[in-house]
């Protein structure tokens, strides 16, 4: 049963009739007797006629019946004539393929266009090295911006797989001192072929590219999209800085949702208008397909030039803190423990050393401290710094004094790079007594993870000092 | 003691074979070996030669030898033949000459699958090359599929991984299905009704795939014993094969006997259990070292068939470690112990579902216990092939339950050892089916006009413009494109038949489930109130959650059972044939069934007493399926003088019986098949029997039961007359309380009219001990040699 069946079994059962039969019918039929003043209802089906009527009407910008289907049939007539096509509504013009045609929205944006905070061109500027530390991906250093493609996809389901198709390709790129984004656009299936020709050939131009989520989902769904078109997929040997992993290592700490949106509202201060949310687009693009109103779909083009925007400005944004003097480089401190946490990942240890110093020397919450004098104590005892590491170490035991692992550590060190048992057992007493009693806390056939980790390394060192007593119910008795 | 030993001293036991019914002693059969074709290349057959094989049985040097030629091969070999070498020997000899081909092997389940594996990679280690055999499914971690799909020569897989995982993604199995060259489709025969339907449709997907990426592969099949392998095969894979089936491998003497528990209730008709005999010969065997396995018919019976013979084992002072049960839900880990123990003989007596019933590698044993009839000729033997080694003598015995089924097996020897096995049915065109998995593979790449699937052309781009107007497909100029937000393969099931089952929850025991009934049933047999017996212990039901698919339980201790009755409505749809009986009519065609339970009554145990009884409120439900009917002259009363008030049960009486042997002939299970019996069927007017399938839209069982009209009603006919009860039980119309004191009677009278005319010269004396051609042999006639 299709729509219309459906609808007209409705008006049946319901005993209505469609609009165009009821003004058929109000046309044969004599016209209804005037209104009376006295009842201020409405007559069956029809519209109040007189002027107070159409004052309130006006006031409350309402139409009549007649007004109403007037423009409905205006509206009919016009998509009947493809007004509402999406070179009408959205622009951009038809390129012809080898059998068929596409449409392409060319938008270009002069460098200083301010996307939320930052101006396009930053991403022009940056520097390739820091591509390749917060894309942790040691070939971008390599790549050439001017060479490099903002690519995002619109698809008709997340599911992936074969049968999923990208009916809006978005391909960003700076040239002649523009930034120059191409939105390719399928108007219909058979629109694929000559729209995958086209990108073919700028791909060829292609060495790196920029995406959001693009390794796990964009790219693979257009390299399918161009083995099932039996055409030559180039992206196959492109570098890819995906903003996905950089937005989790930088982000993730601050903001408990990575997603691009957020990212544009938390950290790049756009604001968009006019958006649709992009769990409706695949829909949008289907009942398209049927319905050849293109105006649900401007916000569609919308939605995806800003996400690509929103790319490049990413990148501007993170080279740009980069190339800021060392130090606060971050305006939250979440997210310089984040840039620490980086460097450590990519044994730039110095570098984590350095960062955490200025890092400690401003004022910042228990937890981030804690995690920062940690890893500074890892680097330099990765980069055999061992002087430098017991002055972590020994700050991290003062600023936390109950923390069984900072006591552990500094226990550690003692016993094996000083060789000052002693002092090991110190620590390891001295944080012992610190720590609460475990009697209130846990049962008592239980003992707190902190005590088990210390008794047991106080254990290991007392039989080095030979003054040994088993069993770890010796140690309380002393207290 | 040995099997031979132990034999003889069976042979002398008085009281053990005065319940047989059958003693048949199966000949030894010595090998037939034949030349390794001259294409096989020599490293291959130096790799085997190490690993003991210097020569091939004739039916692997057939089979390898038709795949060499380009053709498409089904081996049909029971268990233990080796037939693995008969598809992995053509593949390993393509690989070493074009080290880029690419094969893939379906197997039913994942344990096969890995078993293949193994056996794979050690005839691999003997060649000194780099062949990568991976298995791909539901177990494979997400980092080592990238390798299967780019370095895996030959992937291991199952139906519903290559369906839902594969197929959808061929985009990046670019590599495979490039260079595919074969298929390999390990038990074919395992794959017949829904599953083998939904099977042939994958394939034809599989294909579609290959096609465009310019491969054609070769298929190899193997299937254990049926009737019909060719016909299975070729459904399935839709191109012609060559069959093989000439046997070469040896086997030792074998004795199959049939055992009859005695009847401890005549009037009712009951037996003795079943698994206690089964778990006293096993716990015999067990005493005097002899290695068996103990096949048993649910997952239940194997847990207490276990529980048993630890119990014995431990009794006799022995470690209970030498029993163990086997069957679905184990762990893989622990499954692969059993297998090994089975092998090194460290277990002795493993009880098992029929899960060890396919190929898994457990070497040969000395006895196999049947505890119940496998369900089909076919299972049956393949079970039994589990016992037997080359040159030693084997041992199987079937211990009947007092099912129908079994009774009728048990009573006819004859019928299970000279008839071929039954037939194997798929209905790939099943418009559900075939509608669904159009839409998979519209997903996978966009139809074109003048393409066909499964159907003609012309019939293709109907359903394909069906599609197109719910707007799942989207034609533009010639091609059906896939229009949808949703990924099909993931909303279609291969197994499941029903829309699934319904769980029986103990509500006091923290909602632990107690069994399962699929949706169709549930209405009748879990409704509010209802008493649920399991286990033997009685459980009412409080409350039947049709949505959530939940019935909740709680264990009462009343005296009475509960019985629901249920207003089915039939109406024919269409009527596909119909040919003429001796005096009526019998027919396919389409019905629509619409059942609803009405009421239930409470029955006293013991005196079947009505207590007392209570309304049931649950929705009507309606499916249209196909059937298979017999329709009887309007005055079939009089005309066979059953009296009209009998008339009804002797309906009833004959509906249950053919229900329950249609098994029989067609390779289905109980469940798949549904009878409903009917004084005046509508439109029609006439007494009628109807048998119709459970699966929405049928997938075949309706068409083979026609076919085989006759031989299913000499089978009825022989359970009826075979029975020792007096006015009907369980093992055959169904109890006499159900059908009334006549159903028994009335229903062979009907059985025998309603033969066709051309073999109702031999019932015409109306004497229903004429059952098959061959004449029939009374219960319990079958004496040991």
């Amino acid at each position: 049963m299709t729509p219309d069946d459906k609808r007209k079994a409705l008006f049946e059962k319901l005993g209505l009739i469609t609009g165009t039969d009821y003004a058929k019918k109000r046309a044969e039929d004599p016209p209804p007797p005037p209104p009376s003043p006295a009842s201020p209802l409405l007559p069956a089906g029809g519209t109040l006629e007189n002027d107070s009527a159409r004052r309130l009407r006006e006031r409350l910008g309402l139409m009549s019946g007649l007004e109403w289907r007037q423009r409905r049939d205006a509206e009919d007539d016009a998509r009947d004539h493809g007004a509402f096509e999406v070179d009408k509504v959205v622009g951009g013009k038809l390129v012809d393929g080898r059998d068929g045609q596409f449409l392409l929205l060319r938008t270009e944006y002069p460098v200083e266009h301010l996307h939320g905070h930052t101006e396009l061109g930053a991403a022009l500027e940056s520097d390739p090295e820091h591509l390749a530390f917060f894309g942790n991906d040691e070939t971008l250093v390599e790549c050439n911006l001017e060479k490099t493609f903002f690519v995002d996809t619109e698809t008709t389901g997340l599911s992936g797989g074969a049968g999923t198709v990208a009916f809006l390709i978005g391909v960003g790129r700076f040239q002649d001192g523009l930034f120059v984004l191409d939105q390719c656009f399928m108007r219909d299936y058979d629109d694929e072929e000559p729209m995958l020709e086209y990108l073919a050939e700028r791909f060829a131009d292609c060495d790196t590219v920029v995406s959001f989520n693009g390794k796990s989902f964009d790219l693979p769904l257009l390299r399918t999209r161009f083995v099932q078109n039996r055409q030559c997929f180039r992206l196959d040997g492109a570098m890819h800085l995906d903003l996905v992993h950089t937005a989790r290592r930088f982000w993730k700490r601050r903001l408990a949702n990575c997603s691009l949106g957020n990212l544009e509202r938390e950290v790049l201060g756009v604001r968009r208008t006019g958006d649709v949310p992009g769990a409706l687009i695949p829909q949008l693009w289907l009942d398209y397909l049927h319905s050849r109103d293109s105006r649900p779909l401007q916000g569609v083009f919308y939605h995806h030039r800003m996400d690509i925007l929103s790319l490049v400005t990413l990148v501007g944004m993170l080279s740009r803190q980069l190339r800021r003097a060392d130090g606060a480089q971050f305006d939250h401190v979440e997210d310089q423990l984040s840039l620490l946490r980086a460097h450590f990942r990519q044994r730039q240890y110095e570098k984590v050393i350095a960062l955490g110093r200025a890092f400690l020397d401003q004022d910042s919450i228990a937890d981030l401290r804690r995690e920062c004098l940690e890893m500074m104590a890892l680097a330099c005892k990765r980069a055999a710094r061992f002087t430098d590491m017991q002055e972590a170490l020994e700050r991290w035991h003062r600023e936390f004094p109950t923390d069984a692992q900072a006591a552990v550590e500094l226990a550690k060190h003692h016993e094996h790079r000083t060789r000052d048992l002693r002092r090991a057992e110190q620590v390891c007493t001295e944080t012992l007594e610190r720590l609460p009693s475990p009697a209130r806390q846990y049962a008592a056939s239980e003992t707190s993870p902190s005590h088990t980790l210390i008794t047991r390394r106080l254990e290991r060192i007392r039989i080095k000092l030979g003054k040994n007593r088993p069993g770890t119910e010796a140690i309380f008795e002393d207290e | 003691m040995n099997v031979a030993q132990m034999i003889d001293r069976l042979r002398l036991d008085r009281d053990f074979r005065y319940n047989l019914t059958a003693w048949r002693t199966l000949p030894q059969r010595p090998a037939r070996f034949a030349d390794f074709p001259p294409e096989v290349r020599p490293e291959l057959r130096e790799g085997l030669a190490r690993r003991g094989i210097e020569q091939l049985y004739s039916h692997q040097a057939e089979a390898v030898g038709a795949v060499l030629r380009g053709e498409n091969v089904c081996v049909v070999t029971p268990t233990a033949s080796g037939k693995t070498l008969c598809y992995n020997l053509p593949v390993l000899n393509r690989l070493l000459v074009n080290p880029n081909a690419r094969a893939l092997y379906l197997f039913p389940t994942k344990a096969l699958g890995q078993d293949q594996v193994k056996e794979l990679t050690s005839t691999i280690e003997t060649l000194d090359v780099k062949i990568g055999t991976y298995t791909f499914d539901g177990d494979t971690p997400a980092n080592a599929r990238k390798a299967v799909r780019n370095a895996g020569h030959i992937v291991v897989t199952n139906p519903d991984m290559l369906h839902a995982g594969i197929l959808p993604h061929h985009t990046i199995w670019i590599r495979l299905f490039e260079n595919l060259e074969f298929v390999v489709i390990d038990e074919v025969h395992h794959y017949r009704g829904v599953f083998g339907s939904h099977l042939a449709n994958v394939v034809r997907r599989l294909k579609r795939i290959c096609a465009f990426y310019g491969a054609h592969p070769q298929f190899i099949c193997c299937s254990a014993t049926i009737a019909n392998p060719r016909e299975m095969a070729e459904k399935i894979i839709e191109a012609p094969v060559h069959l093989v089936e000439d046997n070469g491998a040896p086997a030792g003497e074998k004795h199959f006997l049939f055992y009859n528990p005695p009847v401890v209730n005549a009037e009712l008709g009951i037996r003795a259990s079943s698994v206690k005999r089964a778990s006293q010969l096993a716990a015999h065997l067990l005493s005097r070292d002899v290695q068996s396995i103990v096949f048993a018919r649910s997952r239940l019976r194997v847990e207490i068939l276990t529980t048993y013979l630890k119990e014995a084992v431990r009794k006799m002072g022995k470690s209970d470690k030498l029993v163990r049960g086997y069957r679905g839900g184990y762990l893989p880990t622990e499954r692969r112990d059993i297998e090994q123990g089975l092998r090194e003989g460290k277990v002795m007596c493993v009880v098992s579902t029929n899960a060890l019933e396919l190929g898994i590698d457990i070497g040969s044993l000395d006895v196999c216990i049947m505890t119940g009839y496998a369900g089909s000729v076919a299972s049956t033997w393949q079970q039994a092939g589990r016992a037997g080694r080359r040159n030693t003598v084997a041992l199987v015995v079937l211990v009947a339950s007092s099912a129908p089924l079994d009774q009728y097996i048990i009573a006819h020897p004859e019928y299970f050892f000279e008839q071929t096995p039954e037939s194997g049915t798929v209905d790939p065109n099943n418009l559900i089916i075939l509608a669904s998995h159009i839409k998979c593979a519209a997903f996978e790449l966009p139809f074109l006009e003048g393409d066909s699937f499964g159907l003609d052309p012309h019939s293709t781009a109907e359903l394909l413009d069906y599609l197109a107007e719910c707007r799942v497909l989207r034609k533009v100029r010639d091609r059906w494109h896939w229009s949808a937000e949703t990924y099909p393969a993931s909303e279609l099931s291969l197994r499941t038949a029903a829309p699934g089952n319904v769980v029986i929850l103990d509500t006091t025991d923290n909602g632990r489930v107690i069994g399962e009934v699929d949706c169709f049933a549930a209405p009748v047999e879990v409704y509010q109130n209802a008493v649920y017996l399991h286990e033997s212990r009685q459980y009412t039901i409080d409350r039947l959650d049709l949505e959530d698919k939940k019935a909740y339980a709680r264990p009462v201790e009343v005296d009475y059972y509960t019985d629901a009755e249920m207003k089915v409505d039939l109406k024919v749809l269409d009527r596909f044939r119909e040919e003429p009986t001796a005096d009526g009519l019998r027919c396919t065609g389409e019905l629509s069934v619409t059942w609803l339970p009405t009421i239930y009554k409470k029955i006293k145990f013991g005196t079947h007493e009505n207590v007392g009884w209570g309304e049931i409120h649950l929705p009507e439900q309606t499916m249209h399926t196909t059937a298979y009917w017999i329709e009887f002259p309007e005055d079939a009363a009089e005309r066979f003088a059953i009296g009209k008030e009998q008339l009804a049960s002797a309906l009833h009486g004959l509906a249950n019986a053919l229900r329950q042997v249609s098994p029989v002939h067609v390779l289905c299970d109980l469940g798949d098949i549904r009878a409903h019996a009917m004084l005046r069927a509508p439109e029609s007017e006439k007494p009628t029997v109807f048998l119709y399938e459970t699966y929405p839209g049928g997938v075949g069982f309706s068409d083979k039961l026609f076919t085989h009209h006759d031989r299913l009603l000499d089978a009825a006919i022989a359970l009826l007359s075979g029975c020792p009860c007096r006015e009907g039980c369980p093992s055959c119309v169904g109890p006499a309380i159900e059908t009334g004191g006549y159903g028994k009677q009335g229903a062979l009278t009907l059985a025998v009219a309603a033969r066709s005319r051309t073999g109702s010269a031999a019932s015409s004396t109306g004497s229903a001990r004429h059952s098959r051609e061959g004449g029939s042999i009374p219960a319990g006639s079958g004496s040991p040699p």
